[in-house]
């Protein structure tokens, strides 16, 4: 769908200069000098040829028909050139072109005129404010990056043009290639899930690799992307997510950026790979570019080193997701026949110091051979009688071969060099130390772990969804944000949420006839919209026994409420039927600006704030998700019991995240709720929701 | 002629908004009313604020000298403290003859307190008795307590007791009011006139008095000038909390540094009336532009963040009833909440056609 683009017919540099130190000199030059076969006009008002391209003063001008325009050009002519671009009959668009959105009010108002040209004439375009745009099969380099980079299977994009050209020289030296490289710049028109969308069906791109700093539509992009990583892995870094990361991107694009936790979700439920650094995107992406995919998790490692083969040991265990393999009797049998006494034929097989390729085409072929290994990490360390080259050599053959990936670790410097570059012209992905093959290897693991889940099943429950309309309209209309607890009481209740029995009373008389109506023991909480901390003022008390303690707790609650926070409003103590204990845990949700309704599980009770012991996910939240939701907080061994303790109703928890993902999805003017604590009975007792909270946006 | 003494126990009851509802509905209803504040506490000499805005309000042909006849200055005071000898009693009186003259209803607003002006011999009790007025109390409800102060007013005033005004009365509170403290004050033998809830709106300040009070400089369209603020919060964490907090309250002020872009874009992404920047540092160009699309406007500061929201809280809870907005509604609170018919009977007045 962006053929136009990638591979067109023809290209128009609107801009091209006879002046070698202008950009649109550059930009004509990459364009001609790279191998690219289709016709391609220099468009400059009065020059007849630059660099011995036929040069027109309009693209109006060219008598055959246009694909591409990359407009290099003042940003005052860009209006009227995408007017002429759309008469002539261009398809594709980039705009190298800045001072749109980047530069504020005008720029903004500008890019909205641009884009509303482009789509009147169905144009696509790439930018404005970028790099330009790279495809390797077409050879086609129409941008102003100093380089044309190797071909190979890496699909690039990035909302950072200066990262590009960082990237385009760093990826020269270290000899990887790419299919299609995009500077995003403002993304008015082609953004991230254009690219996602085209990439996923495209057969000369192994892996999608993205630099964002923003998503357009987070929901849209979670659609697109959940459907492109059943097919290809995308791997992403995203910035700006530590709280000194956001500050600096806020002050950078003046724009408010999602949240870590949401961003985390996003990634996590749509299958996309995230990069902590630069290089794990890269280390990732070789892998997935060079390799097979992964079938399983299981791992052997042939090593001529045992520090080292200790080290990835350790490091597979630590990732969560990898194992060791456990290679069969016919192995071990096959290595012992193979290997000299010393060597141990136990994964991970270490063929010893002395090893020349023999061993290692022993070791290597017995393992890939084993049904019980679906990887095999290589470590080679250089000693006096190895035979380096050879055995780079080796590995790359044996590899061939075979449908099972291999990633080396050929570690040292100096010796290395000319297998090194073995190994990289045979597509075997070598990494200078062992744990960067292992992460390596944990995200192939991880997309196919996702890949091979099922279609995500999503719930729907009767509920009373006119109730709660009706409440929220309530609350509208006193100009409210926050509900009352009485309002969020009914709400839990029209989605079919159990509460115990609370009443509002605003007398110490009141408290008692209402205790009387519930029944003892009583709890018994202060009601005030202002006092959001209500232990911390002595504010609530429990195990309440008859009508006098409830009648001087109701006189000690408020005069405590009134002397600690004197200035809140008091709206008197709630008196509530005391649950049964049970085991805590909290329900909260933020609407994310980006990607939505994040749902968060996790250990309630004081220690909350300390522990952090959350798990996220954004609604709507599928069965599968709510159930590996609750089983990933750290503390989920206290819910399947401890000693003896019978488990906790799980099956139960899950069914509350669900019907919460339900109200907010019913809701988008949720944007806050907690529910805390949530008190989990024991397996198929249920639980009940002890005290909510639900902020709505004004 | 009836003349009706506003008395309260304490500070912002509400009085002035209560005389301005009073003035409003009577003269809708044909009376000729007049104004008077007998003694009014102010730091320096000047024109009373509150008779100024009600004259004018109200179309009232006295002057405000002799509305507000008395003023109580601190260098007043020091006057008598030396012996200066002034009857201000007869002062007043020769000022209600002349306000007086021509109406057939007379609003007299009170001190703050039952003793205020006790000095110079125009405490509450002395200036009812002196102008032979019936008293309505405008009393905030404060819980259970409340109807003991009530009780007490009744006890130290006269026959010509009206009755009372429960203002400020929490929404959840408004019908455990009306069921429980109204029968037993009226078994007492005090008339309740009315039950008023309190609003946010009418306890909320304006974007300008916010503005003039912090000194600040002013980004944005003259026009948000009078947009209410309800509340202050200050932003000092991280963005992440800070779209949770922020979304708490609806039309606040949000307080914080010129240099944290990123809570400043928070905070314009939730129902915010004002941002204050402290630290006399600007905002940047994108923030102004998305205030001005969210119609936000940017106060700056030279005080840093923690001055400035001592400074600000200051203004809240004492805010003087000045916007037409706030007197559309509380016009209109009044109507629905305070028993007028009642009142007209116990002044012995009706309705003119």
């Amino acid at each position: 769908m962006l053929e136009a683009i990638f591979a067109p017919r023809s290209v128009a540099v609107v801009g091209a200069s006879p002046n070698p130190a202008r950009l649109g000199h550059q930009v004509l030059k990459n364009v001609i000098t790279n191998g690219y076969q289709g016709a391609v006009y220099a468009i400059h008002p009065t020059a007849t040829s630059i660099l011995d391209t036929p040069t027109y003063a309009s693209v109006l001008d060219v008598p055959e028909s246009l694909d591409l325009a990359v407009l290099v050009i003042p940003v005052e002519q860009v209006l009227d050139v995408v007017e002429q671009c759309g008469q002539k009959g261009v398809q594709g668009l980039v705009v190298i072109t800045a001072g749109f959105k980047e530069v504020g009010r005008e720029g903004k108002q500008r890019e909205q005129q641009l884009l509303a040209r482009v789509q009147h004439y169905g144009m696509r375009m790439v930018g404005p404010n970028c790099l330009g745009i790279i495809d390797t099969l077409s050879k086609l380099n129409a941008s102003f990056a100093g380089l044309m980079p190797n071909a190979g299977e890496m699909a690039f994009m990035s909302q950072s043009g200066a990262l590009c050209t960082a990237i385009l020289d760093w990826s020269k030296g270290g000899g990887l290639g790419f299919s299609r490289f995009v500077s995003l710049g403002n993304k008015a028109d082609v953004d991230e899930v254009t690219l996602l969308e085209a990439w996923g069906d495209d057969p000369y791109s192994k892996v999608i690799l993205a630099y964002l700093e923003g998503i357009n539509d987070g929901t849209r992009f979670m659609q697109v992307a959940r459907h492109t990583t059943r097919k290809t892995p995308v791997i992403a870094i995203k910035s700006g997510t530590t709280s000194a990361g956001t500050r600096a991107a806020s002050s950078h694009t003046g724009s408010l950026t999602g949240s870590e936790s949401a961003y985390e979700a996003a990634f996590r439920q749509s299958g996309i790979l995230r990069a902590e650094s630069m290089q794990e995107l890269f280390d990732l992406a070789m892998a997935f570019a060079y390799q097979p995919p992964l079938q399983g998790n299981k791992i052997a490692i042939v090593t001529n080193a045992g520090g080292p083969g200790i080290i990835a040991t350790d490091a597979i265990e630590r990732t969560g997701i990898l194992q060791m393999a456990d290679l069969t009797q016919d192995t071990i049998r096959s290595l012992q026949a193979g290997l000299p006494a010393t060597a141990n034929c136990f994964n991970p097989i270490d063929i010893i110091g002395d090893a020349r390729s023999d061993r290692y085409r022993i070791a290597l072929q017995a393992a890939l051979a084993d049904p019980n290994v679906d990887a095999v990490l290589v470590l080679f360390t250089p000693q006096a009688a190895s035979d380096t080259d050879v055995t780079a050599q080796l590995i790359a053959e044996l590899a061939e071969a075979s449908p099972k990936p291999v990633l080396t670790s050929f570690m040292g410097a100096v010796s290395l060099t000319n297998a090194r570059r073995i190994l990289n012209d045979n597509r075997i992905p070598n990494y200078h130390f062992p744990e960067r093959a292992v992460q390596a290897l944990a995200g192939m693991a991880r997309h196919t772990h996702w890949r091979n889940q099922p279609e995500p099943e999503y719930a729907a429950f009767a509920v009373d969804r006119e109730r709660v309309q009706q409440l929220f309209a309530q609350v509208r209309e006193a100009g409210r944000v926050e509900l009352g607890e009485l309002e969020a009481r009914e709400v839990m209740l029209a989605y079919g949420l159990r509460l115990p029995q609370s009443e509002l009373a605003r007398s110490p008389e009141e408290a008692v006839t209402l205790a009387n109506r519930i029944g003892y023991p009583i709890v018994m909480k202060i009601s005030s919209p202002d006092i959001l901390h209500k232990s911390d003022v002595g504010g609530v008390k429990v195990g309440l026994k008859d009508a006098g303690e409830v009648r001087d707790m109701y006189e000690l609650i408020e005069y405590r409420a009134r002397k600690y926070s004197p200035n809140a409003r008091i709206w008197g103590v709630l008196i509530q039927e005391q649950a049964r204990k049970g085991r805590e845990l909290l329900v909260g949700v933020n609407r994310d600006p980006q990607f939505g309704a994040l749902v968060a599980v996790g250990m309630g009770g004081i220690y909350v704030e300390v522990l952090k012991d959350v798990a996220f996910n954004l609604a709507p939240i599928s069965r599968q998700e709510a159930a590996a939701q609750i089983r990933s907080i750290r503390t989920y061994p206290l819910l399947r019991g401890v000693r003896g303790e019978p488990p906790a109703d799980v099956a139960y928890i899950e069914e509350v995240l669900l019907r919460v993902s339900q109200l907010v999805q019913d809701f988008p003017e949720i944007v806050e709720m907690d529910i805390n604590p949530l008190v989990v009975y024991n397996k198929g007792e249920g639980a009940m929701v002890l005290d909510a909270r639900i902020i709505l946006a004004s | 002629m009836p003349t009706l003494y506003i008395a309260s126990t304490e500070t912002f009851v509400g009085k002035s908004a209560v005389c301005m509802g009073l003035l409003h509905r009577m003269q809708q209803d044909g009376h000729t009313v007049g104004y008077m504040k007998p003694l009014s506490v102010q730091a320096q000499a000047g024109e009373e604020q509150d008779t100024a805005l009600i004259k004018q309000t109200f179309h009232l042909p006295a002057a405000i000298a002799d509305m507000a006849p008395v003023l109580m200055t601190p260098s007043m005071i020091e006057g008598i403290l030396h012996g200066n000898r002034i009857s201000y009693v007869e002062q007043v009186q020769q000022a209600f003859a002349t306000v007086a003259s021509g109406t057939d209803i007379m609003i007299v607003e009170g001190s703050n307190s039952w003793a205020e002006g006790a000095l110079i011999g125009l405490s509450a009790p002395r200036v009812i008795e002196m102008l032979n007025a019936t008293s309505l109390l405008v009393s905030r409800y404060r819980g259970l307590h409340t109807v003991d102060i009530i009780l007490s007013v009744k006890r130290y005033l006269p026959d010509q007791f009206a009755g009372v005004l429960l203002n400020q009365v929490e929404p959840p509170h408004v019908d455990y009011v009306r069921r429980e403290i109204v029968p037993f004050l009226e078994r007492e033998g005090i008339p309740v006139l009315g039950v008023l809830p309190q609003d946010r709106l009418l306890s909320s300040v304006s974007v300008a008095d916010l503005a003039e009070h912090l000194n600040a400089q002013f980004i944005g369209d003259k026009a948000w000038y009078s947009k209410p603020v309800e509340s202050l919060m200050i932003g000092a964490m991280n963005s992440e909390a800070g779209l949770s907090f922020f979304r708490r309250r609806p039309r606040k002020a949000v307080i914080t540094g010129g240099d944290r872009v990123d809570l400043q874009l928070v905070a314009l992404e939730t129902d915010t009336s004002v941002l204050v920047l402290s630290g006399n540092m600007g905002p940047m160009i994108k923030v102004i532009e998305r205030a001005e699309d969210r119609q936000i406007p940017i106060l700056v500061v030279a005080e840093d963040t923690l001055t400035t929201v001592e400074k600000a809280e200051q203004l809240f809870g004492k805010v003087r009833f000045h916007q037409p907005a706030k007197f559309d509604r509380f016009i209109g609170m009044m109507n629905a909440g305070f028993d007028f018919m009642r009142l007209y009977s116990i002044l012995e007045i009706t309705p003119h056609p």
